[in-house]
């Protein structure tokens, strides 16, 4: 039979595999055959995998998830050639569950960017429209599922890159509460943020994947064992729960307007589905949290990128001696939005400076965390938009590293406060989707599937691109 | 004006846990380079620590030891610096919340002496760095370095005193003490020549009876307590030098050469490092629940400062801390007899048989020691070499076992007087020093059997007549 790439979900894929009527490595042929045919310009994939490892349902990785024999970059040219002698465990847990990995998904270099442009390796388009982004970081998987050259993919959200690409690509992508999911071999940018997310064209596939990668890792000490099983969704109704729509996130400045509609309409389909709705405030949390994310997230990152110096692994460029070499390597190989981050954490770490910016930051973080508990005590899931806008032109934003800042500025609370959030399609403004993102209390997944889940059905959004049709 | 030492320490202690602090490799010292390696030492993408439960509970452990308060909750934190030997580029240590604050270790004494901990937290030790091409093994001038990554991630427990040392003794008595509690809590060998015991000095002087800390100079790479304590000597000397001839004292750093003592020094400048420390965001805190850290402390085995305290009932202290930082306390507490004969005995002779004082039986070394003027002393040696055998006796090497008889001996003595006829002549002629020489002579014609006393009184006897 033929493979319908384009419109196959991975539960769909799974059914088929399992009563037999398409075959693990027919599958993967067909995906292969349908990135060959229509990733070229796309170029979401940094590189694919021709025999498949398993008999399963293949999946795309973002390419910061260390895959052994595989090469693995984080989107750097410091990290060209870099073959890891390891799986990170997200990777093990996939391979477990008998899926196969189909290729490298484009993102960031190391995570930090929103576009996609920041790749060492050229940037990945939009598949709704070529002359856009698809978002960032994790923009490769986005597009990759989004134009159904993966039936799934993991990404990696610290600020917003699983929620704000998914919104700008038209799929389903969630940020777990932080320490669900095992960080080991993923390639660090922030420790205290990175998280995988399962990005996916329904919700259903969202916690299947979800499913599969959480728990409990020894070899991650910020993980913990989930309080509850993960549920795949059912119901179609929203009746007991209590939606809040936070103010500030919804008012916020730079929401376009078409943004806003599709949004609100979809707060009014949660009173027609049976949710209560009402208005809840999280003023600080949107007035400090961007600030906050750029102190703590470059910060980390200065020091989880001190390793990249040439002796072991991946680029070097030979000095004189080793801190010659070490500059030179680091000039060569990583790209400005890095040096730019390296250079701004290592200041806001340096003495003198710690209290009144690290320091500073964290404790801002816990006001957040506090803000978001409270507004927790009357409502069971805040929603607002995912990204202030749709997807933007490539070349947009680049040059403006301020404005490229802002695409994150409704995911970034709730991830600075370690909850989770689920972007779904919402509709379309302009012809390009529009993300509705849903916020829980930690460890609520379930509840945000079955609140995503009957608002998809409700809304029918069609996940193919327009121009794939 | 008089001037008095200032002195402070700063130990490391490389844990002798079978895996790294970090991640699984076994602690090793003598295998192959970068055989005992793995993606988390290595520092490769994506690699994650998990702190080692032994070496937690071993620094609480230590911790307790030094009465020192144990934190209920620490943290991990980065310190920030590239270098060949630091993979990550960080090295994962503590900061401002240790797992042991607040202790001391009072070292006994005439009047014991109270030094204070500041505090003992836990680390990870770095590479290896092998500098070639050079004759010193420096890094200036090599034409290549290589790293070996086996001793990444051994666990180091580091421990900062007060600066309430004063004097360089002080600071050699100090140091054994706490080496032998270390050994004998079972967790660290801390030999200096494996280089599982490392510490650097920091040294001041001020006019005696005032408070004030002057400028401190830091000596590093002292390779044994002996030489710590000349150096310091000779530091104190240097530093009072200077104030004396109207000169400040600059703060630096002297390094060393671990290969000779003699050399002298290098110094350099101390830099202000910036090491951007902060919380380690791939650990959680350590929070030891307080019944662990309540059962540690039931368990402590009796430390060998208040055994050096019970010792010196009998004998001085320093004759008590040399036998318990010796780890010959034990024996010396089984071996009946003159308590300063016994303790002299085992410091000196014993000590230089290399017997392990465990396998002696105490009562027959007992015997020999009380009978050692009776027996010669190239043959008390040998007995205290044999006192570690199965079935050692003492009466093997006592008068007993000597052969006394004059009918025995008389035909030896004559034999050596008729074959050294010239030194005969000369002892008769007044010479009476070479009656030693006819000892050694007999003594080594019976392979030292013969009883020296018998031997002396024929002698004196037959070069009398």
């Amino acid at each position: 039979m033929t493979v319908d790439t384009l419109r196959l979900t991975a539960e769909e894929a799974m059914g088929l595999v399992e009563r037999g009527e398409v075959s693990g490595a027919e599958l993967h042929r067909a995906y292969l055959d349908a990135i060959a045919e229509g990733d070229g310009e796309l170029h979401s994939y940094l590189r694919t995998v021709d025999e498949p490892d398993g008999d399963g349902v293949p999946i795309a990785f973002k390419d910061l998830i260390s895959t052994r024999g595989v090469e693995t970059t984080a989107g750097s040219k410091i990290l060209s050639g870099y073959v890891p002698v390891f799986d990170a465990t997200v990777a093990t847990r996939c391979k477990d569950a008998r899926l196969t990995l189909i290729g490298k998904t484009n993102m960031d270099e190391f995570a930090m960017g929103s576009s996609t442009e920041n790749s060492g390796f050229g940037p990945t388009r939009n598949p709704w429209d070529f002359t856009r982004v698809p978002g960032g970081s994790s923009g490769g998987s986005a597009a990759a599922v989004a134009a159904g050259l993966a039936p799934w993919a993991l990404g990696s959200d610290t600020g917003g890159s699983v929620k704000q690409p998914a919104s700008l690509c038209g799929i389903v992508g969630l940020r777990p509460t932080y320490g669900t999911v095992s960080r080991y071999g993923i390639i660090a940018f922030a420790s205290s943020l990175d998280q995988i997310g399962p990005m996916t064209k329904t919700v259903r596939d969202n916690a299947l994947l979800y499913r599969i990668v959480a728990g409990r890792d020894p070899c991650d000490t910020t993980t913990v064992e989930l309080p509850e099983q993960v549920e795949i969704p059912e119901r179609e109704d929203l009746n007991g729960v209590r939606v809040g729509v936070p103010r500030e996130l919804n008012e916020a400045e730079g929401i376009e307007p078409g943004v806003k509609d599709a949004v609100d309409r979809t707060i009014e389909l949660c009173r027609e589905l049976g949710a209560e709705v009402g208005e809840t405030t999280l003023p600080r949390s949107v007035e400090y949290g961007l600030a906050c994310y750029y102190l703590v997230a470059p910060a980390e990152a200065s020091s989880n990128l001190a390793r990249y110096d040439g002796a072991r692994y991946g680029l070097r460029e030979n000095g004189a001696n080793v801190r010659e070499m070490y500059e030179k390597t680091r000039d060569a190989g990583f790209g400005d939005e890095p040096k730019r981050r390296i250079m701004l954490g290592a200041y806001a770490l340096s003495a003198g400076y710690y209290d009144a910016y690290y320091g500073q930051a964290q404790r801002v973080r816990t006001v957040i965390a506090q803000e978001h508990a409270a507004s927790f005590e009357q409502f069971d899931v805040l929603v607002c938009p995912t990204s202030p806008t749709v997807a933007f032109k490539l070349g947009e934003k680049a040059e403006n590293p301020l404005a490229m800042y802002l695409s994150d500025v409704l995911t970034i609370p709730s991830n600075m406060a370690g909850l989770p959030g689920l972007s779904i399609p919402c509709g379309l403004s302009e012809g390009l989707p529009v993300g509705f993102q849903l916020i829980g209390p930690q460890f609520s997944e379930n509840l945000l599937f079955r609140t995503g889940h009957a608002l998809e059905k409700a809304i029918g959004f069609d996940f193919v691109p327009e121009r794939l049709r | 004006m008089s001037w008095e030492p200032v002195i402070g320490l700063e130990i490391h202690i490389h844990l002798k846990t079978r895996t790294k602090m970090f991640c699984r490799c076994e602690v090793a010292y003598s295998e192959p380079e970068n055989t005992k390696t793995c993606p988390v030492c290595l520092a490769y993408p994506g690699s994650l620590p998990v702190p080692n439960a032994k070496a937690v509970e071993w620094t609480i452990m230590l911790g307790l030891a030094l009465e020192c308060r144990i934190a209920e909750r620490a943290i991990f934190h980065r310190k920030n610096y590239f270098y060949p030997d630091n993979p990550k580029a960080y090295q994962i240590s503590q900061y401002d919340e240790p797992l042991c604050v607040d202790g001391r270790l009072v070292v006994p004494g005439e009047s014991d002496t109270e030094i204070g901990i500041v505090r003992a937290h836990l680390e990870e030790d770095a590479a290896k760095n092998v500098h070639l091409g050079t004759a010193e093994g420096r890094i200036s001038g090599a034409s290549a370095t290589l790293v070996d990554f086996n001793r990444a991630g051994t666990p180091l427990v580091e421990i900062v005193t007060q600066p309430d040392l004063r004097s360089a003794e002080q600071a050699r008595r100090f140091l054994q003490l706490l080496r032998q509690t270390v050994v004998e809590l079972g967790i660290s060998d801390a030999e200096m020549e494996k280089g599982s015991l490392r510490f650097d000095v920091n040294v001041s002087v001020r006019p005696e009876g005032s408070d004030e800390l002057r400028t401190r100079t830091e000596l590093k790479n002292l390779n044994s307590f002996a030489f710590a304590a000349r150096a310091i000597e000779r530091e104190v000397e240097r530093q009072i030098g200077i104030y004396e001839s109207g000169g400040e004292v600059e703060q630096e750093t002297l390094h060393f050469d671990p290969g000779t003592e003699s050399a002298p020094p290098l110094r350099s400048k101390e830099e202000a490092q910036d090491y951007r420390y902060f919380p380690e965001p791939d650990l959680v805190p350590i929070e030891p629940p307080a019944e662990l850290v309540e059962r540690a402390r039931a368990e402590l085995p009796e430390l060998p400062g208040s055994r050096i305290r019970r010792l010196a009932a009998d004998l001085d202290h320093a004759a008590a801390a040399d036998l318990v930082t010796s780890g010959r306390d034990l024996l010396y507490e089984r071996v009946p007899g003159e308590r300063r004969a016994v303790a002299n005995v085992l410091m000196n002779q014993f000590a230089a048989s290399g017997v392990d004082p465990g396998a002696v039986d105490a009562e027959e070394l007992g015997k020999l020691i009380e009978a050692r003027s009776r027996i010669p002393r190239d043959r008390f040696h040998e007995a205290l070499a044999k006192s570690g055998d199965p079935g050692f006796t003492a009466d093997a090497y006592l008068g007993d076992g000597l052969v006394a008889d004059t009918s025995e001996l008389e035909p030896i003595v004559d034999r050596i007087l008729e074959a050294n006829p010239g030194q005969v002549e000369s002892y008769r002629g007044g010479k009476e020093g070479l009656l030693g020489f006819f000892v050694g002579q007999v003594m080594r014609e019976t392979q030292g059997k013969a009883d020296p006393k018998v031997v002396n009184d024929l002698l004196r006897e037959k070069l009398g007549g």
